[in-house]
């Protein structure tokens, strides 16, 4: 393992945790995650998508490092509706305002809770994350030319979605 | 000071998502006076109207990180007001690391909750609170 899918390995790790410990106690929902793959192209798969921004600095083997990173979870409608509706504890049938924020709220949760983990690892994270809320059929996220997105299908019982972690040293 | 399901209480975060979590694992404690608010600005402004119509608000739980007036901006403008200073505060947060709470712990929150958090978690939390 050369040291960046190192570093992409240790940063991944609590944020798959986070991400496992929210479903499992804001939706009562177990997640099974898949096998991670980098991903191709730009082209996201679900119709609702969620993307935080984690920027910060890394302190390994006392050298300090920037990094610059997204985290997204796309949803088909349906399942979005089906998490949100778990999440609200109310049903929902049709995409509104009042379940719009419901995965930015996750990408909030997970990466606030990953927060001190990725901290003891030497990842540093400010405070404020800006979130992003993408909806519509077929549509993208341009990552900037130089990261990498790993890609990964979750398995639940209220359907499947996909969650990236993007990752870049920028010196 | 046992809890009072019936006391006004102000929800306060940026996320629609959250505040419709706790006002829903509110309701299910049997809470009916639930005032909402998006950020520490309006809970400031709901805190002052419930005040002048004799109407106070009882208890606040407030998300910590959030645009305009943060959380902690609001528990200490709280603090350092005769009317509000003792109306029981609970701090909800993404982010449970020691230097964080110790912060919320120094600036006069009676708890806190950090988030993902379940309705016995939250039950809990206020319980405590009110068993002070």
């Amino acid at each position: 393992m050369n040291e960046f899918n190192k570093e992409f390995t240790q940063f991944s790790k609590p944020i798959f945790e986070s991400l496992k410990k929210t479903f499992d106690i804001m939706v009562s929902t177990s997640i099974m995650p898949n096998s991670p793959k980098i991903k191709e192209g730009i082209d996201t798969t679900g119709d609702i998508t969620s993307v935080i921004s984690v920027d910060g600095e890394v302190n390994i083997d006392g050298t300090k490092k920037s990094f610059r990173g997204h985290i997204s979870v796309s949803f088909d409608e349906i399942v979005f509706l089906k998490v949100a509706s778990k999440m609200l504890m109310t049903e929902y049938t049709e995409y509104c305002s009042d379940v719009a924020d419901a995965g930015s709220e996750i990408m909030n949760i997970v990466i606030g809770n990953a927060k001190q983990d990725l901290a003891d690892q030497g990842y540093k994270i400010g405070m404020s994350s800006p979130l992003t809320l993408i909806s519509g059929e077929k549509h993208n996220i341009k990552y900037d030319k130089e990261t990498t997105t790993i890609e990964t299908k979750i398995d639940s019982d209220l359907g499947d979605f996909v969650f990236e972690i993007c990752y870049q040293n920028v010196g | 000071m046992a809890f009072d399901p019936n006391q006004k209480i102000l929800v306060v975060d940026d996320m629609a998502t959250m505040r419709k979590i706790i006002t829903k694992m509110l309701k299910k404690k049997g809470c009916t006076n639930i005032v909402e608010a998006e950020d520490g600005e309006q809970a400031w402004k709901a805190l002052d109207a419930a005040d002048a119509m004799n109407d106070p608000i009882k208890f606040v739980m407030s998300d910590w990180n959030m645009p305009n007036v943060s959380g902690l901006s609001l528990l200490k403008k709280m603090k350092a007001d005769d009317r509000f200073k003792s109306t029981p505060f609970l701090m909800v947060t993404a982010e449970g690391d020691k230097d964080s709470v110790l912060t919320a712990v120094k600036a006069g929150i009676n708890n806190f909750v950090v988030k993902p958090f379940s309705i016995e978690t939250l039950n809990s939390k206020i319980d405590k609170i009110f068993a002070a």
